[in-house]
């Protein structure tokens, strides 16, 4: 693949010897990786293309009755012939630890992009005891906005369960559920354009580039909230008016990266807290 | 799991090998080893089972003579101790009677939970399944997953009759919406 255009911008060299895992089925995020030289990725998911896809995600009529993990590796393999898709159908909560660390061991970036809260947790666990990137994507309620977490060993700290705290809490209620519905594409691919620019800012840190520096200049704020609607609120709070201003010009498609501090008593990550350097 | 003294557990399979061999290429104890279960039932197991402390559980219901579980019933009147749980069995007799039986059901597995440092089945799950398979002489397997709370991790194992073996398997979930 052509790289030329971005390789004054993108690490080429860094993301074409990348491991990138998938859990879920953010088609368009692993084929614009592939487009910044990405070439060795696994997707994990064990979903069909269904009608309904289409019209909120990045799916095609051609998909339907595709797994997604197949969709996912037929298209990164239409724009980039040297990357290759490892696809996993499976239940990434069933998968034993054995097959987690074969498929995970070693990787450059695990992203939990699914529906389901609870594979999101595990990929969580797991990116801890592998000592290895992790992100978890995730949208708001019909696509108001999305929110993208990221932790990375020697850099940030706090893991997915201190920042998602309540959700863990309240697990089996209405809460730890978020569903798409009602979210387009827009608001999809709005959020996966941050989250894909933090993972090039992950898998290339420390490049003379812009991207190889985000992760510096983020300097440990590990939860980028993303507005979409106007109107998103969190209960009453408006984050983004407290920390941008409340000016009608600071209308909306913004982003605020907030700094979450490690739980001391997290059940999963208070032994791995102690190495830091933002 | 305890006390399996359960009319609700003779209301299983007529599945004989013939029958289990024609469904989706997914049949219990083919190679690799693997279960068929409806996404509907998956999210359901973790809504329910999965979100809540250790030692509750649920039955695994399909359709007779199908290797797939197409429902999923929360025992949520169940007995449960922080080490043990003990169905509620007058209720899920019941359902069974009035409910599950004449849509063509059966009996394919319980789920239950345990504590993040018991990851296998135990002595009494084993006894429990002993059971069930002494009641139902046509189930010849018994999907006893187990899902380990706070841990997010789900162990599917299928436990034979023959010799009580116990397999860790493949589950495989199918879109059912």
């Amino acid at each position: 693949m052509n790289l030329d255009r971005i390789a004054t911008t993108v690490a080429t060299d860094r993301t074409g010897n990348a491991r990138v895992v998938l859990l879920g089925s953010a088609k368009r995020l692993l084929v614009n990786l592939a487009r910044c030289g990405v070439r060795h990725m696994t997707a994990i998911d064990f979903g069909i293309t269904k009608a309904p896809n289409i019209a909120r995600q990045d799916a095609s009529a051609r998909d339907i009755g595709t797994p997604k993990v197949l969709a996912i590796a037929r298209d990164v393999a239409e724009v980039n012939a040297e990357a290759r898709v490892r696809a996993v159908l499976r239940d990434f909560c069933s998968l034993r630890p054995g097959e987690i660390r074969k498929i995970c061991g070693g990787a450059d970036l695990l992203i939990a992009a699914a529906d389901s809260f609870q594979a999101t947790a595990r990929a969580n666990q797991v990116a801890l005891e592998l000592a290895i990137p992790f992100m978890a994507i995730g949208m708001y309620p019909e696509g108001r906005g999305g929110e993208v977490f990221y932790r990375v060993p020697g850099v940030t700290s706090a893991c997915h369960h201190d920042v998602a705290r309540s959700r863990y809490e309240v697990l089996g209620g209405p809460e730890s559920e978020v569903s798409s519905q009602g979210g387009t594409i827009f608001d999809l691919d709005f959020v996966d354009a941050v989250a894909g620019q933090v993972a090039l800012g992950i898998i290339t840190r420390g490049a003379d580039n812009r991207f190889g520096r985000l992760l510096d200049q983020l300097a440990g704020r590990n939860l980028l909230l993303i507005r979409t609607d106007p109107g998103l609120r969190f209960g009453d709070r408006d984050f983004f008016a407290e920390r941008l201003g409340s000016d009608p010009a600071n209308f909306s498609f913004s982003t605020v990266a907030l700094r979450c501090p490690a739980d001391p008593a997290c059940p999963y990550c208070s032994d791995k807290q102690g190495d830091t350097t933002a | 799991m305890r006390h399996p003294r359960q009319r609700w557990l003779r209301h299983t399979a007529r599945s004989g090998q013939r029958a289990r061999a024609r469904t989706d290429g997914h049949s219990w104890g083919t190679e690799p080893a693997s279960v068929l279960m409806n996404a509907s039932v998956w999210r359901e197991l973790w809504r329910t089972v999965g979100s809540r402390p250790a030692e509750t559980g649920g039955i695994l219901l399909g359709p007779r003579g199908k290797s797939v579980i197409t429902e999923y019933y929360f025992d949520a009147q169940s007995n449960c101790s922080a080490a043990t749980y003990s169905p509620d069995h007058g209720t899920i007799n019941g359902l069974f009677a009035e409910r599950w039986t004449p849509r063509g059901l059966e009996l394919k597995g319980a789920v239950h939970s345990h504590p993040s440092h018991c990851p296998r089945l135990s002595r009494e799950d084993l006894e429990y399944v002993a059971r069930i398979l002494g009641v139902n002489p046509r189930l010849d397997r018994f999907f006893a997953p187990v899902i380990l709370a706070g841990r997010f991790w789900m162990r599917p194992f299928l436990v034979h009759r023959e010799g009580l073996r116990v397999d860790e398997v493949v589950l495989r979930i199918r879109d059912d919406d």
